[in-house]
């Protein structure tokens, strides 16, 4: 080792005061920590940053505003067809193209809003159509998400705090319902659920009114999509239950919802949230999918899945009007599954690890 | 086989039968709560038509008789006949469909699983790397489609925008669309899965070990970690056989093939319940079979498998 | 001529968050039949020094300078086949984990016979006796019946015995053990320990023993190294390092290691937490946790200097005390 030549050090002049004992402040300058964030804040750092999330986000807030707001202003309406007395429009009309009672008004020197898609084959205007079956898909994702949240959270916090006994048996309900097919079940359940509120007792209720396969939605993801969040929760909670502070709380006669409420649920929240905003994108698939067969939204109400399932008629003469709504679906669903994905990676740096 | 293997098929087995018995359950439930169903003091279907369901199913005798009465029907395949086509037998239908069903189902399938694994090892080998930017940018745009409108986008691209296949599945080449609309969802699917996979599998001491010992790069890869890699794709199984399922009912309807799911949705419109009990209860044995098969698969090849 | 050198290594990892610079310009070199010790905390570089002179870095670690020259030839740098021709066959490694370095789904035999197949010319028959023979040498029982079982169905001693019989199978000269015994009981280290010796005597073995444990290299190393925050902060022979440390983090480790002559005193440990590789400290990497830190040993960075034959530390209070002598 001798031919790392090491330093002489007599040939070292300095002045002896370096050698006075540094000072704990001193040391502690030394030792530069990084500043401690708190976990939620450090996340909401990381998904800031990432551009991908963010852009996603200005678009889902795009389309969001577009779906709620633009309708009150918005000329036309959804189901006012050529036949009907409020419409001026006829069938088939191309984007910007005006009916021939329009055209009249127009030469007139009246004004006449354009059809910016121009209309579908009962008149409607096409845009109209659009812009209320993105909020229809949205509305449709966002309670489901909720609905979700709602059982999947309690059952699985349920389960998961009381553990034992209790813990056994709710798992394996989750169990089974995890294993039915869950389309078929759902197609069957719509079936009866439409059967019932157009031929059964609560036929002209509100909710027949509301529109019976929405509702048969909700009631089908309240039955069976809750389960993989429930197996989410139940595992979090599982482990959060052996940690110091539950514990803590406990010896100080916390009581179990008390407990479950102030420290399960909100150490829970970013993995909720997180698999809430990948619930969105599989309820409006759903809904899409049931449209698509004749179970979805109730004519003439459009959602964006029924849109691109009624243009199946006319693919040959007029494609745009299968792509439009084919495009917002798109844009939607792509938009939360990357915010969902970039939420992950925020909140959770070690899956990003293993992802990478 | 050791023991603890058997217990878990065994207990995988009862699961599996007691969801099958369970679907056949909400089936009878449904069929009996729906007002239109014939099962409910059907109303306007011919006379004919319901005395030979009275006497099949046991319509005038109490419900609980009624359930096993089904039940047995059922596991004899005994639907009944068609409400909508007179005469004909549920299963009749079922078998006529079955075949293409299953030889589409099997060919998307495969197609997925064949170009999805390859193409996440190419991404996976590549890392960060342009093919895998790409790779992981059209598979993300891919899953971000429902079934049926990536169906249609693929049948205006190819049937009308720029026409060279076929656009009816009973043409010759006519299957090749059908099949590629219903894989291209699932083998996007693959393809993460497989480059995620494969990017854990590389960061595992084992390949490690192996670069010690001297492999060079593409061998570890085909040697050490293909096989492992595998492994996760497996646990997709269930919800490929779910959504090819599905997917096929809008397949066969858009590119107008005669197989179960066109069947179905035209017994859904057609309100023929019979025909509607009947495939949902056969897809469902269908499709917990195929799960059960993928379960014990997965701990066969997977020796490491903690069976609890 | 050495049998390997390592002059100046350094190694990065290239993290989103900033550059981790795991070793920085380590240097040592290693002789035939020797045993060196490399000595440190987790988090120290003494694993990634061990990966970067096999070139096994795995994304995002790259060798950022320095030469590692195996018989006079250089390592560093030379083509993917070189190195994997020397891997495995000139120098072997073994890790600390037999589990989950031994590949799940294939038998031990057919592990074992790879490296043997990949760097001898034997037949695929050969390479199987081969196998049961380097089974046997490193102490497995029924050798004939282990090759054909899965890495899962033995125990962990007798994983690493086929981790070391794997590193072995094609006669190496260097046998790099990264915390061979860590993950394994004490009687069954013991057994590890003594099997490497004896090994090591038989084939002429020069092992580069990594460990956080000093107690495992006390008996069976030439040399010592320590290492702290990617850097040798001294080195010497083993008893240089036991009775005579002379860097405060090696007093302080030997103070937080239970012996049998002191049994009375009190175990002291090492207060503070492991530097922050992200954001080393300018002067020496130990200062903040150190007792006797200096004013200098915060703003500069000290080099290693002679503390006579073949030990070096690097500390500056070696250099007050000799300049406190020198004033005197």
């Amino acid at each position: 080792m001798e031919q790392f030549d090491a330093k002489r050090f007599f040939s070292f002049h300095t002045d002896l005061s370096v050698f006075e004992p540094a000072t704990d402040e001193e040391k502690r300058q030394q030792s530069r920590m990084r500043e401690s964030t708190s976990f939620f804040r450090d996340g909401m750092r990381r998904l800031r940053r990432d551009k991908v999330s963010m852009t996603c986000l200005f678009i889902l807030l795009i389309v969001a505003l577009i779906a709620f707001a633009v309708p009150p202003f918005y000329p036309y309406d959804y189901y006012s067809t050529s036949a009907s007395r409020s419409s001026n429009s006829t069938k088939f009309l191309k984007p910007f193209e005006y009916s021939p009672k329009e055209q009249a008004i127009l030469e007139g020197g009246g004004e006449v809003f354009p059809h910016i898609l121009g209309t579908d084959d009962l008149g409607r205007d096409y845009a109209a159509r659009v812009i209320y079956g993105t909020r229809i898909s949205l509305t449709v994702g966002i309670i489901a998400a909720l609905i979700v949240v709602a059982i999947g959270v309690t059952y699985g916090a349920i389960s998961g705090y009381l553990g034992g006994r209790v813990d056994l048996v709710m798992m394996r309900i989750v169990d089974l319902i995890y294993s039915l097919p869950d389309m078929l079940i759902i197609i069957l359940l719509s079936v009866s659920m439409k059967d019932i509120f157009t031929n059964g007792p609560l036929a002209g209720s509100p909710i027949a009114k509301f529109g019976p396969n929405l509702v048969s939605i909700f009631i089908v993801f309240g039955l069976l999509y809750w389960v993989g969040m429930a197996r989410l929760v139940r595992g979090q909670v599982l482990s959060l239950k052996q940690q110091e502070f539950v514990l803590a709380a406990e010896s100080m006669g916390a009581r179990t919802p008390h407990i479950i409420r102030k420290h399960m649920i909100p150490n829970c929240i970013s993995v909720i949230f997180i698999s809430a905003a990948l619930q969105i994108p599989s309820a409006i698939f759903t809904e899409s999918f049931l449209s698509f067969m004749g179970l979805g939204v109730s004519i003439p109400m459009p959602s964006l899945g029924s849109l691109a399932s009624e243009a199946r008629g006319h693919l040959i003469s007029r494609p745009y009007l299968l792509l439009i709504p084919a495009i917002a679906i798109f844009l939607i669903i792509l938009s939360l599954n990357l915010l969902g994905t970039g939420m992950r990676d925020a909140f959770d740096p070690k899956l990003k690890e293993a992802d990478k | 086989m050791s023991a603890k293997m058997a217990k878990y098929i065994g207990k995988r087995l009862l699961l599996a039968v007691v969801t099958v018995l369970l679907t056949i359950c909400i089936t009878f439930t449904v069929m009996h709560a729906v007002p239109s169903s014939p099962f409910n003091k059907a109303k306007a279907l011919p006379p004919a038509v319901i005395i030979a369901l009275e006497a099949k199913f046991g319509l005038d005798k109490p419900l609980t008789e009624q359930f096993f009465i089904y039940l047995k029907n059922v596991l004899r395949l005994d639907f009944g006949d068609s409400i909508y086509f007179r005469g004909v037998q549920v299963l009749d239908i079922l078998k006529g469909g079955f075949k293409t069903s299953a030889t589409l189902g099997l060919s998307a399938a495969a197609l997925a699983l064949a170009v999805g694994v390859f193409l996440g090892s190419l991404a996976a080998l590549g890392r960060e790397g342009i093919g895998d930017k790409l790779i992981q940018v059209v598979t993300t745009a891919m899953v971000s489609l429902p079934s049926f409108v990536l169906a249609l986008l693929l049948l205006w691209t190819f049937g009308v925008w720029w026409p060279i296949l076929p656009t009816r599945g009973d043409m010759p080449l006519g299957s090749l669309m059908p099949i590629i609309s219903l894989s291209l969802y699932p083998m996007a699917y693959v393809t993460r899965l497989t480059r995620s996979s494969m990017l854990d599998v590389l960061g595992q001491d084992y390949i490690r070990t192996a670069y010690a010992k001297g492999l060079v790069k593409y061998k570890i890869i085909f040697k050490h970690a293909l096989r492992n890699a595998l492994t996760p794709i497996i646990t997709y199984a269930g919800p490929m056989i779910a959504y090819i399922v599905c997917g096929s009912f809008v397949v066969e309807q858009i590119f107008s093939m005669a197989g179960l799911g066109k069947h179905f949705i035209n017994s859904i419109q057609n309100s023929d319940y019979t025909m509607i009990m009947g495939t949902t209860i056969l897809l469902s044995v269908v499709m917990v079979t195929l799960n059960f098969i993928c379960d014990i698969l997965y701990t066969v090849v997977d020796k490491r498998v903690d069976f609890s | 001529m050495s049998l390997l050198e390592v002059r100046g290594l350094s190694t990065s990892f290239f993290t989103p968050a900033g550059e981790i610079r795991a070793v920085s310009g380590v240097s040592f070199s290693l002789e035939e039949g020797e045993t060196i010790g490399v000595v440190g905390e987790s988090g120290s570089g003494k694993s990634v020094t061990a990966y970067s002179i096999m070139q096994i870095l795995t994304h995002p670690g790259r060798i950022t300078g320095g030469s590692v020259k195996y018989r006079g030839e250089e390592l560093v740098g030379c083509p993917e086949k070189t190195i994997a021709s020397i891997r495995g066959n000139k120098i072997s490694m073994i890790f600390q984990d037999s589990m989950t370095s031994l590949n799940p789904v294939y038998t031990v035999g057919n592990q074992l016979e790879e490296a043997i197949l990949l760097h001898t010319d034997r037949e695929k028959s050969q390479a199987r006796a081969r196998a049961v023979e380097m089974l046997r040498l490193v102490g497995i029982n029924e050798p004939d019946k282990r090759v054909r079982q899965y890495p899962h169905e033995l125990s962990g001693g007798m994983r690493q015995r086929v981790m070391i019989a794997m590193a072995l199978a094609c006669e190496p000269d260097i046998l790099i053990a990264d915390e061979p015994t860590t993950a394994l009981d004490v009687t069954i280290q013991a057994q590890i320990l003594e099997l490497m010796k004896e090994l090591q005597q038989r084939l002429g073995l020069a092992i580069i023993l990594i460990t956080h444990d000093l107690g495992v290299v006390a008996g069976m190393c030439d040399k010592i190294v320590v290492m702290y925050a990617g850097r040798i902060i001294e080195r010497g022979s083993a008893e240089d390092i036991f009775y005579e440390p002379r860097h405060e983090y090696t007093k302080g480790l030997l103070r937080s290691i239970p012996s049998i002559e002191n049994e009375k005193e009190r175990l002291i440990p090492i207060t503070g937490a492991p530097v922050d590789m992200l954001m080393l400290p300018s002067g020496c990497a130990f200062s903040p946790r150190c007792d006797q830190a200096m004013k200098i040993c915060l703003s500069e960075l000290p080099e290693e200097m002679s503390m006579g034959d073949n030990h070096n530390a690097a500390c500056w209070l070696n250099v007050r005390d000799m300049a406190g002598k020198a004033a005197v």
